[in-house]
């Protein structure tokens, strides 16, 4: 039996706050568990994972585009924090620009 | 915004707040006219222009415009605004960080802002990360001209609180644990009132953290040997000595046993903590290190220092 599938969304969400303390592995972390069945998937949706976004790491900060960090950036529901953006090519000033307006709770880009 | 080529500071700033110098983002910070939405924009903006390639250029730049002072005022006349007080502390931190090596560094005024924050918002983690590192960052390179032992003492409460607060948060962990050894450094009554306020207990969970990046680990062994020396420490000096131990065990960092090292050290050469730090087997634990770490010049120092004579 798959118990982890199981477990209530909360127990779940509180179990991926650790994948997301402040690592570059943390945004390929939660995209790892998000792909693992649909329960993760959906808790892996919650906004307060992704208050802190960090693309910094290849391949996802290579191929990162101006709407790929659009859509990782609406997981937060507008409730961003920190944004780490580091070897990412792809991304021009306009794009970001757009983003950060949107923020509201932004404290610091880097 | 490291190796993006296509991502401009000024851009960025100019999106934030519609302004793309210093001159420009100070002005409109000192507009008293300014919400504290767009405060807090103008604090992330200076922030990213802070955060330059040639550090002297913007450093220069930033003096000139009044970054400090627009940002400390910021910082106070919106106090009661969480995010206003996370994104200037994190523009302190910079502006501290890029000051370091070019001017007479001196930043009690950080340090106060620092401490006025972490009152004024205990449960909001994000102003307790940035506030704790503008601390460190203060505490670190501001020696010269920071807050009197009163100032200092002051701040203690604050720091455990928030290490209380926030029990399994790293960053709040490390920042917390760092700007507590810190302030243990400048003076002995400082070590003894972190000590008496029941810090040890902070630390050991601090070091019992599990996590995958060192930075944790290391701040709190820095904290277990800063107040190493002080009175009230000793009846958990055992404690400290054998999580010290304990932790080295498990871990391969250089980083993390050169500061393990340092404070097993500071135990084995006090003679109220000598006996104890033997008995655990703290002088074998440091020449296994050594072993392990023969590579490392500095882990051979921090060893080789440990393994001297107590001091009288």
């Amino acid at each position: 039996m798959d118990y982890a599938s199981t477990l209530p969304r909360e127990v779940l969400v509180k179990i991926f706050s650790g994948l997301a303390s402040p690592n570059p592995e943390r945004l390929r972390n939660l995209c790892a568990v998000a792909s693992v069945c649909p329960s993760w998937r959906e808790a892996a949706k919650e906004s307060c994972l992704w208050h802190y976004l960090t693309v910094g790491e290849a391949p996802l900060n290579v191929r990162l585009t101006g709407p790929r960090l659009r859509n990782l950036v609406a997981r937060s529901h507008n409730t961003l924090t920190e944004l780490w953006l580091a070897g990412c090519p792809l991304v021009i000033d306009t794009a970001l620009a757009r983003v950060v307006q949107q923020q509201p709770c932004l404290v610091r880009v880097m | 915004m490291k190796d993006c080529a296509r991502i401009s500071r000024d851009g960025l700033a100019f999106a934030l707040c519609e302004a793309e110098d210093f001159q420009g983002v100070v002005a409109q910070l000192n507009d008293p006219r300014q919400s504290a939405s767009d405060a807090q924009r103008c604090c992330v903006a200076l922030r990213t222009l802070l955060d330059a390639e040639v550090e002297e250029a913007a450093l220069a730049e930033a003096q000139a415009a009044g970054t400090l002072d627009a940002l400390l005022r910021c910082a106070a006349l919106y106090s009661s605004h969480a995010g206003v007080q996370a994104a200037s502390c994190w523009a302190l931190n910079l502006y501290v960080h890029v000051a370091q090596h070019t001017e007479v560094a001196s930043f009690p005024h950080v340090f106060q802002a620092a401490v006025a924050a972490l009152k004024a918002h205990p449960l909001d983690v994000n102003v307790q990360r940035a506030a704790l590192f503008a601390l460190c960052n203060a505490c670190c390179f501001g020696l010269e001209g920071t807050p009197s032992v009163p100032g200092l003492l002051d701040a203690i409460p604050h720091v455990l609180a928030a290490l209380r607060a926030f029990p399994t948060d790293l960053r709040v962990q490390e920042f917390g644990c760092d700007s507590l050894a810190r302030m243990c450094g400048m003076d002995a009554s400082v070590a003894e009132a972190v000590a008496a306020d029941g810090a040890m207990g902070h630390f050991l969970k601090a070091l019992n953290l599990d996590i995958t990046t060192d930075g944790t680990l290391v701040a709190a062994v820095n904290a277990i040997g800063a107040i190493a020396l002080a009175p009230a420490a000793l009846p958990q000096a055992s404690a400290g000595i054998n999580a010290v131990i304990c932790a080295l065990r498990s871990q391969d960092k250089n980083l993390f046993a050169e500061a393990a090292c340092k404070a097993l050290g500071i135990h084995l050469r006090c003679f109220a903590t000598r006996d104890r730090a033997r008995h655990l087997s703290a002088d074998f634990v440091i020449n296994a290190t050594v072993a392990k770490h023969n590579a490392d010049a500095k882990v051979q120092n921090a060893a080789k220092n440990a393994l001297q004579d107590p001091v009288v």
